[in-house]
């Protein structure tokens, strides 16, 4: 055999050749003094390059690139584990016990953690009778071998059976500490909202329960919905249906204009409540990310909400601390991050500007909380197992001077240097309260959401107008326009977007409808806010333009935006 | 492509796709721009035989179109620079000076690299087959073992001769205070 030449050296060693070529290779550099030291030297240049090439990375390796994706999946699975945390809360402690431990990462058990997911996604809390009652029954009937099933793909909880004691006498027993003296329990009847069930889903479980002509309280999972309303949770048809509309016991919220294809589900909820024949359901879904299982989970990252789906599991109480957020006029504010100082646990505040933080090791810790427009706060708790600690922070804003600048993009506009500093109306206006307007408004005219067919979910696609700019990277490619208002700004009232394909890169997501067949969205990163306006007679393609406000500098960039309403199934 | 499909790829591959094409470009931003291009490209195909192949070859010509474009880069890294501070914000990434010297010296180190010999070696450090490289970049599985055997020597030897000046100049340096 002649000695190997070198390309072949580096395919042997980079395992590519095929068998018995590989083993030829191996048969001779055991003999071949010269080839062996080829085949060394291969390994150094190997382990030399692979070397060199990472220090390319602006990360080390292994260190997860700062990717969005990757990101919300690691905040899916901290939103899992919270879900964990209320949904096991409601689990007969000596079975939660016997629960396999949960595989993180793993579709099946995301999709069916029980979806109590604080602070994400839509809620319904509406009142069913009939026909569910068999489902829940047969749960009930049995609860050791419905848990022995109740594998990381069955995560439903039953609570508080309070109606149907008699036809399983060991449930009330059988289902332990939180729920059983739930269903003793009476709690005063204030109406249950679906911002209670947000902020506090086992509070809401249990109140349910034990409010009079309830028998259950039952949280669905993605596949139950499925199979009870024929849509899946996560998506929109469940959010139009989840607008709160309940009008007696469960909602304060009036029954929403929209829920048309959901006629049947209305109808069903406005039926009198008949004593003993009425139940609640405690819908949560939850919102899938594109990346809500990954190939390559890095366990690393992900330990936290383990010990907290371990310590919820073993019934172990960690610490929780809850909170408000508002801002110096008592204004719950919303979209607020707090995070926790040194963790990876981060949680951002509800349309009321509430928090809860779940799963703290007993200790100090401290809390940042920030949002754009505002001055971060800083705030040391001290946390004991088991114990909830309340502490409520007010942000005062900043004082970021914002210009009044209307920047607006049409097919072939002038190169953007020139053409955007031409149309730049440099005018700072003075230091603004509040960051809520930061961009002119004047071609916006509100209109209710019941009054848009809108709501729904789109795909964007951005026209970039000049070369310079070769994307517009924080446009959400895929959004799905929620009829959740979000409170009163200055310009009037909004709703919620929420970006599907890339879940956390719409911070402040809002948009409202500005006539019949036009929307407006608009949403902040870093220094910048982007709106994007466009209209279009409903079923076609809907065209527009989009505006992007450096807040702090007053410049901006333009595009063209065409926006197509499609299905909201992932 | 369904949806689903293309959100399969996206989980097995993105990460991957992203750090080659960061290597490739220096600038993870850009890096996720080309390889979100990319995925959106595969929406539009009716299956892919060799999907990994297929992605890498895809992102690969987007950025060789791009790189076409020499005036259009080069204003892009004013406007990173400038969308740089908006980010900070967020994420601010502490790098020391050695890494950040260790990165610069491997950039131009990669950068000696003929484009073909450099896009075979990253794809190899993603873990692409020989079968898969070839495909991607249109060679003969046989001529890859040479080509990677060439990458490898001359970026290692590149990198350490860059090195050795380095050191050289600051004993240089101290000599001359001396």
């Amino acid at each position: 055999m002649q000695h190997l030449d070198e390309g072949t050296i580096h395919a042997w060693l980079d395992g590519q050749l095929p068998g018995e070529e590989a083993l030829a290779v191996e048969g001779h550099v055991a003999e071949c003094r010269q080839c062996a030291d080829a085949v060394a030297e291969a390994r150094g240049l190997i382990a030399a390059s692979s070397r060199i090439l990472t220090a390319l990375d602006s990360v080390p390796r292994e260190v997860v690139p700062n990717q969005p994706s990757f990101r919300a999946e690691i905040d899916a699975a901290r939103a899992e584990a919270v879900a964990d945390a209320a949904a096991d809360a409601l689990v007969p402690l000596e079975l939660a016990a016997r629960r396999p431990r949960r595989r993180w990462f793993n579709g099946a058990s995301l999709a069916a953690a029980a979806a109590i997911v604080v602070g994400i996604g839509t809620v319904t809390v509406m009142q069913r009778s009939g026909r569910d009652i068999a489902f829940l029954a047969s749960k009930r009937e049995s609860p050791a071998s419905a848990t022995a099933g109740r594998s990381v793909d069955s995560a439903v909880s039953v609570a508080a059976l309070r109606a149907s004691a008699p036809a399983a006498p060991s449930a009330g027993t059988s289902l332990g500490n939180a729920s059983g003296a739930a269903a003793e329990r009476r709690v005063g009847a204030a109406p249950l909202t679906v911002r209670d069930v947000r902020a506090n889903p086992n509070e809401v479980a249990s109140r349910a329960a034990s409010d009079s002509g309830i028998e259950s309280v039952k949280v669905l999972k993605e596949s139950e919905s499925r199979a009870l309303y024929g849509t899946p949770a996560g998506n929109s048809p469940i959010a139009i249906r989840s607008v709160p509309q309940r009008t007696d016991t469960t909602a304060n919220k009036p029954v929403d204009q929209l829920a048309k294809d959901a006629k049947q589900e209305v109808q069903v909820a406005q039926q009198p409540p008949q004593a003993g024949n009425q139940r609640i359901q405690v819908e949560v879904p939850r919102r899938e990310p594109l990346g809500a299982t990954i190939a390559k989970p890095d366990t690393a990252r992900v330990d936290r909400p383990q010990q907290v789906a371990a310590d919820a599991a073993k019934g172990v109480a960690a610490g929780v601390v809850k909170g408000r957020v508002t801002d110096a006029n008592n204004v719950g504010l919303s979209d607020v991050t707090v995070s926790v100082a040194g963790t990876n646990t981060r949680v951002v505040t509800n349309a009321a500007g509430e928090f809860t933080i779940s799963g703290l090791q007993g200790g100090g810790y401290q809390l940042n909380v920030r949002r754009v427009g505002y001055q971060q706060v800083d705030r040391d708790v001290a946390v004991a197992a088991g114990q909830t600690v309340q502490t409520d922070v007010v942000l005062s804003a900043t004082q970021v001077a914002l210009s009044n600048v209307v920047v607006t993009g049409a097919p072939g506009a002038a190169p953007r240097d020139a053409g955007l500093r031409a149309k730049t109306a440099a005018a700072p206006a003075p230091a603004a309260p509040t960051p809520a307007s930061p961009v002119d408004t004047a071609a916006a005219v509100p209109t209710p959401v019941a009054q848009s067919s809108a709501v729904g979910c789109y795909e964007i696609g951005v026209t970039a107008l000049s070369a310079t700019r070769n994307a517009f990277r924080q446009v959400p490619r895929r959004i799905a326009l929620d009829s959740e208002p979000m409170p009163a700004s200055a310009d009037g009232v909004w709703y919620r977007a929420r970006d599907v394909a890339r879940t956390n890169v719409l911070p402040n997501g809002l948009w409202r409808p500005t006539g019949p067949d036009a929307i407006e969205l608009k949403w902040e990163y870093g220094s910048r806010t982007s709106r994007i306006r466009v209209s279009g007679p409903a079923g076609s393609i809907m065209r527009g333009n989009l505006e992007e406000i450096d807040r702090a500098k007053a410049t901006g960039e333009a595009a063209n935006v065409v926006a197509i309403r499609r299905a909201c199934e992932p | 492509m369904k949806d689903e499909d293309v959100e399969r790829l996206f989980r097995t591959y993105n990460v991957a796709l992203v750090r080659y094409l960061t290597r490739r470009l220096g600038d993870r931003d850009w890096a996720e721009e080309v390889a979100q291009e990319t995925f959106l490209r595969a929406l539009r195909q009716d299956s892919l035989l060799s999907e990994r192949s297929w992605l890498f070859a895809v992102a690969t010509n987007l950025v060789r179109d791009e790189a076409r474009k020499d005036e259009r880069r080069r204003r892009h890294l004013a406007i990173l620079a400038e969308e740089e501070r908006a980010r900070e914000e967020e994420e601010p990434e502490p790098t020391t000076l050695e890494r950040a010297q260790e990165a610069a010296l491997a950039r131009k180190a990669v950068d000696s690299l003929a484009e073909r010999d450099r896009l075979a070696l990253l794809m190899r450090e993603e873990g692409l087959d020989y079968t898969e490289i070839a495909e991607a970049l249109g060679l003969s599985v046989g001529s890859i073992g040479t080509t990677l055997a060439r990458a490898r020597r001359r970026l290692a030897e590149t990198y350490e001769a860059m090195q050795a000046e380095q050191r050289r100049g600051v004993a240089g340096g101290g000599n001359a205070a001396s």
